[in-house]
């Protein structure tokens, strides 16, 4: 038995390959129920026929997003069963190395997701990346019935509309989500849903053939001809369970389904029996020959040795600009260095065809660009998951999107699309697939926004493998930072920009007799020290606080005599405490000060780092966080965000006490 | 050396500093009160600034600096030469000194210099309490006649200087200063700190003469002995030949056996040793050395802060310029560039 795919020799027609896909499918439910396959499977028995025709009318730079019901998806589209049941089985040599399994597969232009809807927007973003190829392939999304609950669908339909898509979103209607009947969770209309966003409606059902398959030929052509977004619905039966053992459907409705199932038909003819069963067992030797090989993922871990830090000095920074401006040349640099730059958000785009008056985002960072870059740099519609999730599939594709989320408020509406799809794809297909995905945050408060337009959440997105975060600050080249971000960038990137820096400028005054230097490594972080003496205390931060530290330091050193140190991190989803280690022995105290909550915040990650590194001997550990919910007013901003004042007596009553 | 500074004024209740966009003039122009002499750019606009004083322009601010709201970014000369020759020093402006609000108001009821703490980037009051313990072991009193010559230094140069002093016999050496204060005497004469000697140049007259290595505190003493009572010397030996009609500057030291010829300059701080010599029409900037037997030919240009090797020399009408070092025995016969080590 090679691992060559299988190529259907001999089983040519529609129902010839679902009937090979519905053997694979029944020995995956023997294996599971051998307790040789952990986890679950979703299998598409009653539905195979869909994938079969869907594959049959690809071409080769059509690009396929399945769900978590995507065995025979992908049996088809690839032919490359061999590699399912192997990844199934947790093997390292499976379609996605042995980490996706049932639900998350892989290959080449197929991809796949459990998690519902978040799906819809990456293939947007596929058929996005088509159309920016203009290489006449289009986006194939499976969804069901029951993903039509799901916000996000309709973000992506509205998006797919405006934009003219080449996006063919396929809904298997089987009519029950998990065990929930359709009736108790999906209103109105599939059809209407599609007319309210103008996209072209198709439907069919898997009980006449010829019909699904000319159906689903016209949705395609549709698709590829117009390069205009299709739903096509297909009525079809789910047979068997959600996944194994929870099906609480009537068995007298199931038995109906069973006598209209066209394979089970088929299946009592002598030539589908045969057929299958010739079927049944190349699906036996397969599992056999896996068997055989029990090689699992195993993770390669980092290792934990010490990385080596060098400083320079902070010479002066290019002086009178303004950090947005600086944020806007690292932005305009990258589009004329490289053509896969793209940026998308919310009112980025200045004066267009819609309105004469300049405006080029809500904190003028992009300015003029999408004037200088025409249809690179576009306004969306509010919809941050879905902005991300098609930012998720350009990256996939290879392009280099840079999204602006209006305010780091607004993030957590893309969440899901961050830590299932982004960081996800960079290694759960069990290979290394780069992400090119930079996503540039302001945060913060000192504005008086209120609760909701101030807060600082980038905590919320630490330890998430392969998902960067960076922080600016006024005393490093933020143009530079930004251009080298989005050139070399490989791992979906948080960018916090505090808002309360873009109209600031790198060169602001420095603290008198003290000396500044910044690590040598892309992404730098700042060390200040006083020049000639023994800090009384190490200062942590990073982004925008910097600048409140520095101001507390100045004053505590000319009107306290107290001389602290200052660390601030740039790259805060891996703080580099290696770099301390220059200071190690002069340490007597550490504050962590943060603008967001401290509990469980970045300041306690790095608090815990320092202790697990023996280097560090220290006798007063603090940290400084907001653990209230942010006032709308200037002063009651004052009484709850670490600032100069804050910071500097919490370091005299620290040194007091000790 | 009188200028007058034109402040940024505040054009935007929202804008607290502004960016030079544009430098209407250069440096060295000449400006009338009311003349347009800049364009700042602030968060909602851009404004025209005009001079508020007439003289010589120069500025202190470059274009694309952020200037903070009534604050000094140019400043108007009487003369031309001032107006282009601090721009050069400008560039190089000292990193500021930490100095703590105890140590300073401490420093100031002692009439403490910041320069005696030279070397330091932190004062704090311990340090001041210290030196001022120290200093009082070099608050020796100091007899002071007309003829009375105080040397800023105790090193080499203070030896040297020394013996010319004692041969040409015009002052008597009162005292040396020492602001490391390593010693109290030396040849038994008295080592002052740098405090005690302002109490004494500002209180009587006396000939100062500084020698030091340290090119910042040097200029510090300058003006202290400049801004007080007291003047600057330049020593002479009496065996040197200088012509009458060479011009020679402040502090400048020319040992035995040195000629200077007709219309060379020697500025402020150079230093001439045994048997140098500077022909006719040469200049020499400040605070350069010639070492023993180096010969400088006519109308050579040397710029400032050089040390000419012993022994070697510059041919006719070549200019050397500032910080260059020309080795011992070398010989120079094309122009140089700032910062060169010919060898």
């Amino acid at each position: 038995m090679t691992k060559s795919n299988f190529n259907f020799s001999g089983y040519d027609s529609h129902l010839d390959k679902a009937l090979f896909v519905r053997s694979v499918e029944e020995a995956l439910l023997e294996l599971f129920a051998a307790g040789k396959v952990s986890g679950t499977v979703h299998t598409c028995i009653g539905q195979e026929l869909i994938g079969v025709v869907v594959a049959d009318k690809l071409s080769s730079s059509d690009i396929i997003f399945s769900n978590h019901r995507g065995h025979g998806h992908y049996i088809s589209a690839t032919g490359d069963y061999y590699g399912l049941i192997a990844e199934i089985m947790g093997r390292s040599f499976g379609a996605a190395g042995g980490i996706g399994g049932s639900q998350h597969l892989y290959n080449k232009n197929y991809y796949s997701n459990g998690i519902q809807g978040s799906t819809l927007p990456v293939s947007a973003g596929c058929a996005f990346a088509n159309k920016i190829e203009a290489n006449n392939g289009i986006s194939v999304s499976f969804i069901g019935d029951g993903t039509l609950g799901e916000g996000i669908v309709y973000e992506t339909l509205n998006i797919a509309s405006l934009w003219q898509l080449p996006l063919l979103i396929v809904i298997e209607n089987n009519r029950i989500s998990q065990t929930t009947d359709t009736r108790q969770n999906l209103a109105g209309s599939i059809e209407k849903r599609a007319e309210a966003f103008n996209i072209k409606y198709f439907s069919a059902d898997t009980y006449h053939i010829d019909n699904l398959d000319s159906k689903v030929q016209e949705s395609m052509d549709h698709v590829r001809l117009t390069k205009s977004p299709a739903i096509i619905e297909i009525q079809t039966d789910r047979l068997r369970s959600h996944s194994k053992g929870d099906d609480n459907r009537d068995p007298q409705v199931i038995k109906e389904y069973y006598k209209r199932d066209l394979l089970s038909k088929y299946l009592l003819t002598n030539e589908g029996a045969s057929k299958y069963q010739a079927a049944q067992s190349v699906v036996a030797e397969t599992i056999r020959d896996i068997e055989a090989q029990d090689e699992v993922f195993s993770p390669v871990r980092g290792t934990s040795a010490t990385k080596k830090v060098e400083f320079e000095e902070i010479g002066n920074i290019k002086s009178g600009i303004r950090i947005n401006d600086q944020i806007y040349t690292g932005l305009k640099n990258a589009l004329d260095a490289d053509s896969k730059v793209i940026l998308l958000g919310e009112d980025i785009e200045n004066n267009n065809s819609y309105n004469p008056v300049p405006y080029g985002g809500a904190f003028k960072v992009t300015r003029d660009l999408s004037n200088v870059f025409p249809n690179r740099v576009l306004n969306t519609p509010i919809s941050e998951a879905a902005i991300v999730g098609i930012a998720n599939g350009l990256a996939l594709r290879g392009m280099k999107p840079v999204v602006e989320i209006m305010f780091g408020d607004f993030l957590p509406l893309a969440f899901d699309q961050l830590i299932n799809n982004s960081a996800k794809f960079v290694e759960m297909f069990g290979k290394r697939l780069d992400i090119p995905l930079l996503l540039r945050v302001p945060m913060g408060a000192r504005r008086g926004y209120g609760p909701t337009h101030s807060q600082t959440l980038e905590k919320h997105f630490l330890g998430i493998k392969n998902l960067d975060m960076l922080a600016l600050n006024h005393r490093i080249d933020n143009a530079k930072l930004v251009e080298t971000l989005i050139c070399n960038i490989k791992n979906p990137t948080i960018l916090i920009e505090n808002k309360v820096l873009y109209t600031k400028f790198s060169n602001e005054d420095k603290i008198p007799g003290f000396s500044y230097y910044s690590t040598t490594s892309p992404y730098p972080d700042v060390l200040i020290e006083p020049k000639g003496i023994d800090p009384d205390f190490l200062i942590i931060c990073h982004g925008q606080m910097l600048e409140e530290v520095e101001k507390a330091v100045s004053v505590l050193s000319l009107e306290d005599e107290v001389y602290c140190s200052i660390f601030c991190l740039c790259n805060i989803s891996d703080p580099n405490i290696d770099a301390l280690e220059k200071l190690s022995n002069k340490i007597k105290g550490v504050l962590v000060v943060e603008e967001g909550s401290d509990i469980g915040g970045i300041s306690s990650e790095i608090i815990m780092r320092m202790m697990e590194n023996q280097s560090f001997d220290m006798k007063s550990v603090v940290r400084f966080g907001n653990r209230e919910i942010i006032p709308c007013s200037k002063e009651g901003e004052d009484k709850v965000i670490p600032n100069q004042k804050s910071i500097r007596s919490l370091i005299k009553k620290e040194l007091r006490n000790g | 050396m009188v200028s007058r500074v034109i402040e940024l004024p505040q054009y935007n209740v929202s804008d607290d500093d502004y960016i030079l966009v544009e430098k209407l003039l250069d440096d060295g122009a000449y400006v009338k009160v009311g003349q347009e002499i800049a364009v700042f750019e602030g968060s909602k606009a851009a404004y025209d600034v005009e001079a508020t004083f007439e003289g010589y322009i120069r500025f202190d601010a470059a274009e694309g600096d952020v200037v903070k709201v009534n604050s000094g970014f140019a400043q108007i000369f009487d003369n031309l030469e001032d107006a282009k020759k601090q721009n050069l020093s400008q560039k190089n402006a000292p990193s500021r000194v930490n100095i703590s609000l105890k140590a300073e108001k401490l420093m100031s009821e002692n009439n403490i210099s910041p320069t005696v703490f030279v070397g330091k980037d932190i004062i704090r009051l311990s340090d001041v309490e210290e030196y001022i313990s120290n200093t009082q072991n070099f608050d020796t009193e100091v007899e002071i006649s007309e003829k009375s010559l105080i040397i800023f230094g105790i090193g080499s140069q203070a030896d040297v200087a020394l013996d010319v002093v004692n041969e040409v016999g015009e002052f008597a050496l009162a005292a040396y200063v020492d602001y490391k204060q390593s010693q109290t005497k030396k040849n038994n004469v008295p080592v002052i700190s740098h405090q005690n000697f302002l109490k004494i140049i500002k209180s009587s007259a006396v000939a100062v003469y500084v020698c030091i290595p340290d090119r910042k505190l040097e200029q510090q003493i300058y003006k202290e002995v400049r801004a007080s009572s007291s003047h600057l010397v330049t020593i002479v030996s009496k065996t040197a030949a200088i012509s009458p009609r060479a011009t020679i500057g402040d502090n400048v030291f020319v040992g035995p056996n040195c000629t200077v010829g007709p219309f060379a300059k020697l500025s402020d701080g150079v230093r001439m040793l045994n048997g140098s010599s500077v022909a006719h029409h040469a200049t020499v900037e400040e605070n350069s050395w010639i070492s023993d037997g180096a010969r400088i030919g006519g109308s050579v240009a040397i710029g400032a802060d050089c040390l000419i090797g012993l022994n070697s020399s510059v041919n006719k009408h070549v200019k050397i310029g500032s910080k260059c070092i020309v080795n011992s025995n070398t010989g120079v016969s094309e122009n140089q560039d700032d910062g060169t080590f010919v060898r």
